[in-house]
């Protein structure tokens, strides 16, 4: 059933979702969410639906995997959209100050760059998992991220000029380091204490930059501003004009060491040395894989013994099964060959989809690197005697089907 | 392609992660599209992460200086009131 939705408070675009019928007569579409349905093993569905036989339960099933299938493009249209239509690529690059991502931009351009991010978006849409997930999760947080620090720079250049502030005045407060300086200290410390999480360095950066302020601030400096304010009240009837001019000159030098950090912190170097801090992190092991973890898998995946007895368990339960139904004639030793080839590959297929499911930089790679590694234990399983399509078929039916078994051995 | 993977999967094995991901940007042209598409994309998809948990410190921080920012305001005006309390006080001592 078709529904309407806004696409945002202010320019409340009215989309209209396509319906079933016109998913699949749009040709582009229908392939898509034939794909989609493939992904989710309901082949079955879309071959029922095309020779008009539908069960009573498909319908149902339809319109759920329908709503499915259409979030899912939708993520990623919204997705490639943004990407093609501004430039966060380059302001990406910027930000990131990665030089891998600087080398990608020098050997294919941005636009290479966007075809690349559209092309696996295309593909990830329609793959189970929840890569897609996770990407568009990322990217709608980076987006919020970014307002939050634009209304709050808006709202800190509002607070300079109601200071009679300028930024370059608020830079030049005797007695504080340069910020190109401190931003460098900073690395090293974050460096030297093994900080890992985001979190704790910005509470201790924060921390730190209480610690450069002047020395004679030493003692105000361990209240913090809501202390402070306490302080005032309590001693509300008895302060004296001396004790409010020191508070007075105090506030007003904490106001200028925070405009100056302020100022710092709320530039692109900021954002840049934050970034360059976060490379190579993992906050959440379980979320995309790590370099670590490839290490440790592909050492897992050498390991052939190993990997031979977990095949042989898999096709143990599930071998003569699959033969029979992709429907492999019990011929010669080549196409026995070929059927046990091809199961080897689902399982391998199954495995690998464990880990691609994760996404992420380390996940891609670690694909790349197991195909020959997969190529060569085939080669070596097919001299296994285990690996004889036959004998496990046979095992299977026992002599209760002698005509099937005794067909195939006449074709032999 | 085959030649590339072992490569690869031997300097993973020996080398460490800044060093195989410079591997990989050098090699990225002899990858298949869809391999190198599916590289650009994650190494993309990376920063992008990394960006958003900078942002999102980045905000933390400067909220937290814009809070106390705004408290030191509210306190210097504070004072401000206290000190035109004295001087009236003051003045009316002197009166007196």
């Amino acid at each position: 059933m078709p529904t309407e939705k806004n696409s945002g408070a202010i320019d409340a675009e009215v989309i209209k979702e396509p319906s079933l019928k016109e998913i699949l007569d749009d040709k582009e579409l229908g392939r898509g969410f034939k794909t989609w349905l493939e992904g989710q093993k309901r082949e079955d569905l879309m071959v029922r639906m095309l020779s008009g036989k539908l069960e009573s339960d498909d319908l149902k099933t339809l319109a759920s995997e329908t709503d499915k299938f259409l979030e899912r493009t939708s993520q990623s249209g919204e997705i490639k959209k943004q990407i093609s239509e501004t430039d966060e690529i380059s302001t990406l690059v910027e930000a990131s100050n990665s030089d891998d991502l600087k080398d990608l931009v020098k050997l294919f351009g941005v636009d290479g760059i966007k075809e690349a991010f559209g092309d696996v978006l295309d593909k990830i849409a329609l793959m189970p998992g929840d890569e897609l997930a996770n990407v568009y999760k990322v990217f709608n947080e980076r987006r919020e991220a970014g307002k939050l620090v634009e209304q709050q720079k808006a709202e800190f250049n509002s607070m300079l000029e109601k200071l009679n502030l300028s930024q370059e005045e608020a830079k030049e407060v005797a007695g504080i380091p340069i910020w190109e300086v401190r931003q460098k200290k900073v690395a090293e410390l974050w460096r030297s204490k093994g900080l890992e999480k985001t979190e704790e360095k910005s509470i201790w950066f924060i921390k730190w930059n209480k610690k450069v302020w002047p020395p004679e601030q030493e003692e105000f400096m361990k209240m913090d501003a809501e202390d402070f304010s306490k302080a005032l009240k309590i001693n509300e009837w008895t302060i004296t004009e001396k004790q409010i001019e020191k508070a007075e000159k105090a506030l007003k030098e904490r106001q200028k060491s925070l405009v100056e950090s302020l100022n710092a912190t709320a530039s692109i170097d900021g954002i840049a040395e934050l970034n360059r801090h976060l490379i190579g992190e993992k906050e959440k092991p379980d979320k995309t894989m790590s370099f670590k973890e490839v290490k440790q898998e592909l050492k897992k995946e050498k390991d052939k013994e190993n990997i031979s007895r977990e095949f042989f368990e898999y096709a143990e339960r599930g071998f003569a099964d699959y033969i029979e139904e992709a429907g492999y004639p019990m011929g010669t030793k080549d196409l026995q060959m070929a059927a046990a080839s091809d199961f080897y590959r689902k399982f391998q297929d199954n495995r690998k989809l464990q880990q691609n499911k994760r996404g992420g930089l380390w996940s891609s790679i670690y694909q790349t690197v197991l195909e020959p590694l997969v190529q060569e234990l085939l080669t070596e399983l097919q001299t296994d005697d285990r690996f004889n399509v036959t004998t496990r078929v046979e095992k299977k039916r026992g002599v209760a089907d002698k005509n099937w078994y005794n067909l195939s051995k006449k074709t032999k | 392609m085959t030649e590339l993977a072992i490569q690869l999967e031997k300097l993973i094995e020996v080398g460490d992660e800044k060093a195989v991901r410079a591997f990989v940007i050098e090699h990225i042209k002899e990858f298949p599209e869809e391999t190198r598409n599916q590289i650009i994309f994650a190494f993309f998809t990376e920063a992008m992460e990394n960006d958003t948990k900078a942002k999102q410190a980045l905000a933390g921080i400067i909220g937290q200086g814009l809070d106390e920012l705004k408290q030191i305001n509210k306190d210097l005006a504070n004072l401000g009131d206290k000190k035109a309390i004295l001087d009236v006080q003051k003045k009316i001592q002197g009166i007196k």
